[in-house]
């Protein structure tokens, strides 16, 4: 019995996808760079003008090395009686957290928060998913995993691995 | 103390300009009985909102910028008040208010400034008249491939605008811009206002909606060619400012 609890059933990464980072952050931040590298320069302030241009490309390349890590360190794997979920729920620690599918309240999926996120994951196929418990807070006892590939097919996924044991 | 001042005028002119563009589209949605969920002045963290009865508003730290989010704007949704529920027509109006606000007011401030400039309201009349021929023929040589457009990005834009002196200068530019907006806005590349008509106008031919699945791969490769096309727009922005 429990060798059959410890055989994954499913298992969920965050993508890193270059493409998506790049584009999204562009699309985010360009308006905001490019109107302020031209007042710098309009402004005669030619090196903060060439600092903003860094700093632009600064921001995507740490993003990016962000990204990586973040992908890295992010799973969650289903299991035949529970979940698990390793990484960063927020900003700083990396957390690992488990719940039994009879402890979970909710899970739902989204497609971006932010207006260019939203555009650019349906575009891409990408999607966030998050697990709500029935006990404690989400922020203390939650999960979540952002940027999964082909969302729609694995919320299906995992409608079929979960069942209807989250009663 | 210049670099403020020209801060403001940029926020200024880029604001309320994305104001009266998101304003137009707003109204004119409400007044098709569209349920429009959000109203935003600017892009980023919020810093301030209120809830209406069915819209909330918000003031985000970015003001360069802005959107107006309606029910069933990007995704299939069964409500009768929904934005693809709507009639084409309704639809074409709502898309369509923003890009003609833009050209109109821009219009309008033209006409104003060159009244006060010749001292008579006919005389300005008369003027505007000559820019929106000359607007126009240089609409026809640019599609026609006769004549060569000077593209300038919002690097060159926000360098126009903080080199404007006085009033009169500014308000002209600001009214050139407008209008550049409006028309830019018109251009039928997905993602833009102009994106958005030719899929409307697409679906009344075929009487058939085009699939939220194309129209949501064309915005993104829409966006996708005008990143591009902001990219060398702003290296040569950047170019021309060195020389």
């Amino acid at each position: 019995m429990k060798k059959e609890n410890e055989k994954e059933l499913l298992k969920l990464k965050r993508v890193f996808s270059p493409k998506y980072i790049l584009t999204e952050k562009l699309a985010e931040v360009y308006l905001f760079f490019a109107l302020l590298i031209g007042l710098c320069f309009a402004t005669k302030r030619i090196l903060y003008g060439i600092l903003m241009i860094l700093v632009l490309i600064l921001i995507i390349f740490f993003k990016l090395v962000f990204e990586k890590r973040k992908s890295n360190q992010t799973v969650m794997k289903f299991y035949e009686d529970r979940v698990e979920f390793k990484g960063k729920m927020f900003l700083f620690k990396t957390e690992e957290r488990s719940l039994k599918y009879e402890e979970i309240k909710d899970i739902t999926f989204t497609q971006g928060a932010t207006f260019f996120e939203k555009r650019f994951q349906k575009a891409f196929g990408y999607g966030n998913i998050y697990i709500y418990p029935k006990k404690g807070t989400y922020l203390t006892h939650g999960m979540q995993i952002e940027l999964v590939e082909d969302i729609f097919s694995k919320v299906e996924q995992i409608k079929n691995v979960i069942g209807d044991k989250m009663i | 103390m210049s670099f403020v001042i020209g801060a403001l005028k940029i926020i200024f002119l880029i604001g309320f300009l994305v104001f009266i563009h998101e304003g137009a589209h707003f109204l004119i949605a409400k007044k098709s009985g569209v349920k429009v969920l959000e109203f935003s002045l600017g892009f980023g963290k919020k810093i301030w909102s209120k809830k209406g009865e069915e819209t909330e508003y918000f003031i985000r730290m970015i003001p360069l910028g802005g959107y107006v989010r309606m029910l069933g704007e990007e995704e299939d949704v069964e409500d009768e008040r929904a934005f693809k529920n709507v009639s084409c027509w309704k639809r074409l109006a709502i898309v369509f208010a923003g890009p003609i606000i833009n050209i109109f007011f821009g219009l309008l401030l033209f006409w104003v400034l060159a009244s006060i400039y010749n001292k008579s309201p006919y005389a300005g009349l008369i003027v505007t008249k000559r820019y929106l021929v000359m607007l126009f023929q240089s609409i026809v040589g640019l599609v026609s491939g006769k004549a060569r457009a000077g593209v300038v990005g919002p690097v060159g834009i926000s360098s126009m605008i903080v080199n404007t002196s006085g009033w009169f200068d500014f308000f002209y530019l600001m009214a050139i811009i407008s209008v550049s907006l409006g028309i830019t806005n018109l251009l039928p590349i997905p993602g833009l206002d102009g994106g958005k008509i030719v899929l409307i106008i697409i679906e009344m031919i075929r009487r058939k909606k085009v699939s939220e699945d194309t129209e949501l791969k064309l915005t993104a490769l829409g966006m996708l060619l005008l990143l591009t096309i902001a990219v060398f727009v702003t290296m040569n922005d950047v170019g021309n400012l060195f020389k």
